[in-house]
């Protein structure tokens, strides 16, 4: 006797359809076929105790299990169900009234015939719906995240027995429905700006990143506040749209963490890897490929903390995804592609002793050690970093007396998101595109158009610091957001020379005499 | 008081019974040569059986064709080819299992055909 299951298998970020034959037949032994991986191999065992233990018998036959399309490796534990429900069906211990022809079937089995949530749950609905089938039948865990796929019947499913009863008779669970759009509400247990004192032109530099997406990196001495700011960015930052929260959900459903099973994530993601973090973690890979870090930070943001202090490769592998928002993996087994659309924020010392460029202590590096440091972060790799800020110590007075009023987070945000909202406005017919940063090359003549002082400057500076043609579209970039941010429809001069300020380190690094140290005082060194 | 060995014996005489009741010829029990033994030869349009029978009166330990290993597989195999050697016999071959459980009276027969396909 021979049964037939359909079930999904993942693919990077894709699912396909795999069909399950199961055949009852002379002889004996179990086999399995269609290239099965280890866990998959291993899961006769398990599902011959579950199917036991719920009162059925496993075939005292010859039983082969064969995954077709068989040429395509598989992983995962998600056959378990379909597999023990095809032996079933072809032992003719259920009634078949091809009822399942309609539906995929996904899950892992325990023991006593529990169903365990899978990875990649959205993928596979939207697989479901994508081959005209009827719906899908997952654990219930899993039921949240799948049910946001509309047109679709999404069933779910605690234990082997609820399957059984769903073949064999009408089935009298309702599927499982989510509320479409769903609510989007900001989470309030976010650090806030308003207990970091002074530091403006810092919170300046992170609103415009917010704003428009840009990537920045803060440079600067020991305890001024770098990472407390940079932890403090959620904050700020507007809320997804659908598709965006779509995306990022589908790239969490299929990663190792299983944080999505309470359904969409409407959170933009910040990831915080330790500096430690290998270049597979961070970019993606592994035989069958996972995302990393940049691709579950995927419409959200990437803090790299003390950058200078990262491995160079995995700095470098940064280079590619920072460019195209995207990253492409490729195995001997497979290659896939991985979205990886984020905000990179990075946070530095200036120097090895930390204190270059700091208004009162002296710096202890020698000039070798200095230029050793700063290699360490390439020049590509800086021009593709949107805003160089300056972190520089709070004044002592600003510190203690706490007379200054300071912004709270909840109002910088709403100039953000005023700011995103004429930015959806502008790309809403630009496919994949969200804000400012994400413009397309040849968007920019189009969006960014400067007036006649505005552009002369722009061509002055240029020249005087040997700009690229990457940082000259990066420029008009952010200089675009800050028009945004000031509600400006056309990109001034105040908006160019600001964002040429924060290209500091497109300029050669040089080192002042010593005699123009004590002349300039409290004049910050690496801008000179 | 050898109960296991008159439970295999018992349960050869029910194999040939059962084979006999589904129009198989019985060609020989216990067929020996030197290490190698086969429970029973039968055939059948044309085809010879060979038929290794497990009884077993209890199913908790799990079915009695579970303790056919690959080994005894193997020494049907090497036992059915020195039987065509010695009686020059033709035709189509095939290895089975009966599989014969006692309980409390009642003996239910299941039978394996081919279990090397």
């Amino acid at each position: 006797m021979l049964s037939k299951i359909f079930s999904g298998a993942l693919y990077g970020i894709d699912a396909f359809r795999v069909t399950i034959e199961v055949s009852v037949s002379n002889g004996l032994g179990y086999q399995i076929t269609g290239l099965p991986d280890d866990a998959i191999k291993e899961s006769l065992s398990r599902i011959a105790v579950a199917i036991n233990a719920n009162g059925f018998h496993m075939p005292r036959n010859k039983l082969v299990i064969n995954l077709s399309p068989a040429h395509v490796r598989k992983t995962g534990t998600a056959f378990d169900l379909p597999i023990a429900v095809g032996i079933l069906l072809a032992n003719e211990e259920l009634h078949d009234i091809n009822k399942l022809r309609d539906f995929l079937l996904v899950g892992e089995l325990g023991l006593d015939g529990s169903v365990y949530p899978v990875r990649g749950a959205l993928c596979m609905a939207g697989l479901s719906k994508k081959e005209g089938f009827k719906g899908i039948i997952l654990p219930a865990p899993n039921a949240k995240e799948a049910s946001l796929v509309s047109g679709i019947q999404v069933f779910s499913v605690r234990h082997l027995h609820e399957v059984v009863e769903f073949i064999q008779s009408d089935w009298s669970t309702k599927p499982v429905k989510t509320a479409y759009p769903l609510p989007f509400r900001f989470e309030n247990d976010y650090l806030d700006f308003k207990d970091v004192s002074g530091q403006v032109y810092v919170k300046r530099a992170l609103e415009i990143a917010a704003a428009g997406g840009h990537n920045a990196l803060l440079i600067g001495p020991p305890g001024t506040g770098k990472t407390m700011l940079a932890k403090r960015l959620p904050s700020i930052l507007p809320p997804m749209t659908i598709e965006e929260a779509m995306e990022t959900t589908r790239i969490h459903s299929v990663s190792n963490t299983t944080d999505v099973t309470g359904g969409l994530i409407t959170v933009r993601p910040f990831r915080n890897p330790h500096h430690t973090t290998s270049d597979i973690a961070l970019i993606g890979g592994g035989s069958c490929p996972v995302p990393g870090e940049i691709s579950l930070a995927h419409n959200g943001v990437l803090f790299l903390d003390e950058l200078g202090e990262c491995k160079r490769t995995t700095i470098e592998a940064l280079r590619q995804p920072l460019e195209e928002r995207k990253v492409f993996i490729a195995r001997a087994k497979m290659a896939v592609e991985f979205p990886a659309s984020f905000m990179f924020i990075a946070a530095m010392n200036p120097c090895f002793c930390g204190y270059h460029g700091h208004s009162e202590r002296q710096c202890t590096c020698s000039k070798r050690a200095l230029y050793w440091y700063r290699r360490k972060i390439s020049g590509p790799l800086l021009e593709r970093i949107d805003l160089h800020v300056n972190v520089d110590p709070v004044p002592l007075k600003e510190l203690m007396e706490n007379k200054m009023a300071v912004e709270p987070s909840s109002k910088i945000r709403k100039r953000v998101m005023a700011a995103r909202k004429i930015q959806l406005e502008r790309f809403k017919e630009t496919k994949n595109v969200f804000c400012n940063a994400m413009m397309k090359d040849e968007d920019i003549p189009k969006y960014c158009w400067t007036d006649g002082v505005a552009r002369k400057y722009l061509w002055e500076k240029m020249q005087e610091f040997q700009l690229s043609a990457r940082s000259y579209s990066r420029i008009l970039k952010i200089a675009r957001t800050m028009a945004d941010l000031a509600g400006s429809g056309q990109i001034e001069l105040e908006h160019i020379a600001e964002a040429i300020h924060f290209r500091s380190l497109d300029r050669p690094l040089t080192f002042p005499h010593p005699k123009q140290i004590v002349a300039n005082g409290q004049q910050n060194l690496l801008s000179v | 008081m050898s109960s296991w060995i008159d439970t295999g014996k018992m349960g050869e005489e029910l194999a040939a019974e059962w084979l006999k009741h589904h129009h198989f010829d019985i060609l020989h029990r216990n067929w020996r040569n030197g290490r190698f033994e086969i429970d029973v030869i039968a055939s059948k349009e044309n085809v010879i059986h060979f038929v290794e029978v497990k009884t077993s009166r209890t199913h908790l330990f799990g079915f009695p064709e579970q303790r056919v290993g690959k080994r005894k597989i193997q020494h049907l195999i090497s036992a059915a080819e020195k039987y065509l050697v010695h009686t020059h016999a033709h035709g189509k071959i095939q290895l089975d299992i009966i599989s014969i459980s006692i309980s409390s009276g009642h003996v239910y027969c299941f039978f394996i055909e081919d279990i090397c396909s």
